[in-house]
């Protein structure tokens, strides 16, 4: 098995989702807003899972002192992963492709 | 973050049963199973065993990155966190609204909805290296083990 924390907001977008009902997005609950790039929808519709972000072992946060593994676990509140890493780089003047650009967010 | 192509997505439910310290999976076919259509409480003269059966569902989701992915991924880490090993520590599975902004699709609400840890070192990877990650999206719950006592 994984070790996996599942977080409020997916227990809330399940409720939504089958109750058919809006999802009411809680404030400081996205990471648009952790990186300062907030969209708004025109149109009303209910969020899907379908992306995934990456980010660094945390092990190395507890710098060696004899603590817990659990402790260093996220929290269901959590917003964000501990360090978010990029999926790609490129040097500004060459900018990638639509096509490319499509498998990728924020 | 990443789009993921949910098309080739598989459901399982399998029941998970310890026999003498072995787990001994079985798929799970609701057809096959009686009473549960007219379920009766078994209120008297039974034993319940919570600890020995479980019914796990998933879904299994594939998480692919390419060669040239996985050096970018690597290279960023170098860069920004140069005294770390690299290693991808932990996943996010996102949720988000699809939009158009500029004439790209970007996402509104993106929200994690799962942290899952995980120990993939990329310090070697080369042009040709690809990863596909295997995520077992579920829910696993005790399936009791009920014997009547003579």
């Amino acid at each position: 098995m994984f070790d996996v924390i599942k977080t409020i907001y997916s227990d809330l977008l399940a409720n939504a989702l089958k109750t058919n009902t809006p999802y009411q997005v809680l404030g400081m609950s996205t990471l648009n807003e952790k990186f300062n790039t907030i969209h708004h929808p025109t149109t009303q519709s209910t969020p899907i899972l379908k992306y995934y972000t990456i980010g660094m072992t945390y092990e190395d946060m507890v710098h060696g002192e004899d603590v817990s593994l659990s402790n260093v676990k996220h929290e269901p509140i959590d917003v964000s992963l501990y360090r978010h890493i990029p999926f790609v780089m490129v040097l500004v003047s060459e900018d990638i492709s639509n096509e490319e650009r499509a498998k990728y967010r924020i | 973050m990443k789009y993921i192509d949910m098309s080739k997505t598989t459901d399982k439910v399998v029941v998970v049963t310890n026999e003498n310290g072995i787990a001994v999976p079985v798929e799970y076919n609701s057809e096959n199973v009686d009473g549960i259509l007219d379920p009766v409480p078994l209120v008297h003269n039974f034993e319940f065993d919570v600890n020995n059966r479980f019914i796990l569902l998933t879904k299994k989701i594939k998480l692919r990155l390419s060669g040239k992915e996985l050096i970018d991924i690597r290279d960023a880490m170098s860069l920004l966190y140069p005294d770390l090993p690299q290693v991808i520590g932990e996943i996010g599975l996102c949720s988000g609204v699809d939009m158009m902004v500029n004439n790209y699709p970007e996402v509104a609400y993106a929200q994690i909805n799962y942290f899952i840890k995980t120990a993939n070192d990329i310090s070697q990877v080369i042009e040709s290296s690809h990863m596909v990650k295997s995520i077992d999206l579920g829910n696993m719950q005790p399936l009791p083990i009920h014997t009547k006592i003579e």
